[in-house]
């Protein structure tokens, strides 16, 4: 039989088909339809009420202002307007005072003092002995986040007597050692050592480099005006200008006799750096202080603060801690804050300290004079305030070492006087006059009259 | 005249001459006032304050005379400027006042341009203490001061002429030497006021001109000489800007004049009672030397009015 579509076959297939259709239109349509119902609910009513309380208002805290006064013209206006912004009651009126030597003790004499002064080393200890600053030991010890152990020891414990404490340090300046890699290169010479560089290894370095007939040598000449740059020679041979208690002139103690003789040396003898008859040849102190910029020198002893200058100078250059004797040290060159015992705003005046003295403020003042900090946690902020930016090496992280090891400039009594005394000696032994053996057992003891004389 | 108007003329006379003398007061009182706040007073305050330890950071202590047996005594510093002032002053009051009168003497003089140069001899008098002294120290610049240049000209090496000690005090005379504008002009006005007929008699008698100057202007001019020497020693006495500006007193303080040295006292070392007492010795010292230059003089000075 031939396979045709029956009859039979198509009726029941349509028949299947159209029962397919059938059952699938006869199912239930899916119908969105709103429904009421009703449902119970929680309802939430938003009212107005008047209600009466009783409440005990704070009075806003009148705003009052202090006086801060410093000598160097650093723009505060960042700090002032954070401080202000955490302290509105408090208003903070920035003064540079200039001529801070002769001001300061005037405006002393007559109680005009700021309420915050920041101030330099041996004049805070002054104000301090005699009343003119406050005891800072109650504001310190109910300052939970001031912590001691974030200051270098050496900052920390200086501005005490007696065990009262007149100043809180900011930033500091170290002296340290700039060399000349481009002229170290050209001679031949190695660079300081980092670890171990000591004063005969400077003499050596620098005679290599001195060339007298052109006027090139190692190291710059001894500001001989400036008595301070002296005091570090005296410690890197283990001596001391003053006792600890400053009571006595030590400088007749061999130590300081052979430091400041072994210096002198050094000048008088024209082929490590420029002598007096020399540096009268080159135009004279001020010419000489120029003349490592100038490229004429191989290494100079100087505050961190010449960083600039010396970037500017255009030569590629590097920095090496100091040189010693019997051991590592320099002088550490900054200011404390402290509080006019005058002030009539004591707790405000603390307030601004405080906060002029935190991590954060004392990294901001430091970046912008390129220093570090005396805080430990300002110097661990990135970039380093100390660092700037060159394109060739410089080992940086000698700087904040020297925070760890270097002491700051003495302190004593009557210090301009005495000063004048010593530094007139020094004169005479940096001229070739006077021998330091000859002079300083002379001098020793005039100054220890001028600075036991409270 | 009854004894009753006698008594209201006497009382009105009074009245009026208080009333005078009242006004008179009144007028000058501002002076008076300004004498007493801004020097008097600080005069008597520093005599005060010469007796005490002052050091301005803390209260001043009594110390009786202690100060003047310190200074006379034990405080080299204040010996050796004692001696440099003399020393500053004995070379350079004699030198300028010959200066002065050698220059009067040639202004006195018809020649062209008289008022130009009377001008530019004059004209350092008005330059103030501390530009004149920042002028010479760079004139006086080793290498780059105009004096050791115009020497090298010459083939000549220039000194270092303020930082050599031995003669560092010479070089601030011969600054001092470029204000003899004020003698001079004192000369001068001495020079044209000289009676001519004095002149006239001596060239009749056959003077020449030296002797007509040693005779007749020098006699004459005693007073003025005396007059521009007294004040020359004041001021001489006191000179304080040269060397603060061009030395600070150095080197190994060839330098160091009373006035600095009482400066440096007063705001270096904050000695303030110590410094007052120097500025009183300063005083007297003026003073001693003036009244001995009075009885001195009446030995040479010539006043025509007594003659």
């Amino acid at each position: 039989m031939d396979a045709k579509l029956s009859r039979r076959v198509f009726l029941r297939t349509a028949a299947a088909f159209g029962g397919g259709v059938l059952v699938a239109a006869c199912q239930p349509k899916v119908v969105e339809k709103i429904v009421k119902e009703t449902v119970e609910v929680e309802k939430v009513v938003k009212e107005t009420v008047v209600v009466e309380k009783v409440v005990t208002v704070m009075p806003s805290p009148e705003v009052v202002t202090i006086r801060y006064g410093r000598h160097d013209p650093y723009p505060l206006e960042e700090t002032t307007k954070s401080f202000v912004e955490e302290f509105p009651y408090i208003n903070v009126q920035v003064e540079q005072i200039g001529e801070f030597h002769a001001k300061v003790p005037a405006m002393a004499a007559a109680g005009t003092l700021p309420d915050v002064l920041r101030s330099w080393e041996a004049m805070v200890l002054d104000l301090g002995r005699y009343g003119q600053v406050i005891e800072l030991n109650p504001f310190v010890d109910a300052t939970p986040d001031l912590n001691p152990e974030d200051f270098y020891e050496n900052w920390w414990k200086y501005p005490v007597l007696e065990g009262k404490r007149f100043g809180i340090p900011d930033a500091v300046a170290p002296h340290i050692t700039y060399y000349n890699a481009e002229l170290f290169d050209e001679k031949g010479v190695p660079y300081p050592d980092l670890d171990s560089f000591t004063w005969d290894d400077f003499e050596q370095e620098a005679r290599a480099i001195s060339d007298p007939d052109n006027r090139i040598w190692g190291s710059e000449t001894i500001p001989v005006g400036w008595h301070m740059f002296s005091v570090k020679q005296v410690w890197q041979n283990n001596g001391r200008y003053y006792s600890p208690d400053y009571q006595e002139c030590w400088i007749d103690r061999p130590e300081a006799i052979e430091a400041i003789q072994y210096w002198a040396d050094l000048l008088l003898d024209g082929n490590v750096m420029p002598s007096p008859s020399q540096i009268v040849g080159i135009g004279g102190a001020g010419a000489a202080a120029e003349l490592f910029t100038a490229g004429k020198l191989g290494m100079q002893r100087m505050g961190s603060w010449i960083t600039q200058v010396c970037i500017d100078a255009g030569f590629r250059w590097n920095i090496a801690p100091e040189p010693s004797k019997v051991k590592r040290d320099t002088i550490t060159h900054g200011a404390f804050n402290a509080i006019a015992s005058t002030s009539e705003h004591k707790d405000e005046a603390w307030t601004w300290l405080n906060y002029n003295c935190s991590t954060q403020s004392i990294y901001e003042y430091a970046t912008f004079g390129k220093f570090p900090g005396v805080r430990k946690s300002s110097n661990e902020i990135e970039p380093h305030s100390w660092e700037a930016d060159v394109d060739f090496q410089v080992d940086w992280q000698v700087i904040p070492q020297c925070l760890e090891y270097g002491h700051v400039l003495p302190g004593p009594a009557n210090e301009g006087e005495a000063l004048k005394l010593i530094g007139d000696a020094l004169e005479k032994i940096y001229s070739g006059d006077a021998k330091a053996a000859e002079i300083f057992p002379e001098v020793a003891p005039k100054v220890t009259e001028v600075i036991s004389e409270i | 005249m009854s004894a009753t108007t006698n008594l209201i003329g006497r009382t009105t006379t009074r009245r009026k001459r208080l009333r005078e003398a009242l006004t008179a007061y009144a007028f000058i009182s501002p002076w008076i006032i300004g004498f007493v706040l801004f020097m008097g007073g600080p005069i008597l305050a520093s005599f005060i304050l010469s007796s005490f330890r002052w050091k301005l950071i803390a209260p001043p202590r009594f110390i009786g005379f202690n100060h003047y047996i310190k200074m006379f005594t034990t405080d080299e510093l204040f010996q050796l400027s004692i001696g440099v002032t003399f020393k500053y002053v004995l070379v350079s009051v004699p030198l300028a006042q010959v200066l002065a009168l050698s220059l009067a003497l040639l202004l006195n003089q018809r020649i062209r341009l008289l008022g130009f140069w009377r001008i530019v001899f004059y004209l350092p008098a008005v330059v103030s203490g501390v530009a004149g002294s920042v002028l010479w120290s760079w004139m006086y610049h080793n290498q780059l001061g105009i004096i050791n240049n115009l020497l090298l000209l010459v083939g000549i090496q220039g000194p270092n002429w303020l930082f050599d000690k031995e003669i560092v005090l010479g070089s601030l005379i011969v600054k001092s030497l470029w204000n003899v504008g004020v003698p001079m002009i004192i000369y001068l006005a001495g020079l044209q006021g000289m009676p001519q007929e004095l002149y006239e008699a001596a060239e009749i008698d056959g003077a020449g001109e030296w002797v007509e100057f040693w005779k007749i202007s020098l006699p004459m001019l005693s007073p003025v000489i005396f007059f521009n020497v007294i004040m020359g020693f004041i001021s001489g006495l006191q000179t304080f800007a040269e060397p603060y500006v061009m030395t600070g007193g150095g080197p190994d303080n060839a330098t160091l004049f009373l006035g600095l040295h009482l400066y440096q006292s007063a705001f270096h070392y904050l000695k303030m009672g110590y410094a007052s007492a120097m500025a009183w010795v300063m005083f007297l010292l003026i003073l001693t030397l003036t009244l001995v230059q009075f009885k001195l003089g009446s030995r040479w000075v010539y006043y025509e009015a007594e003659a």
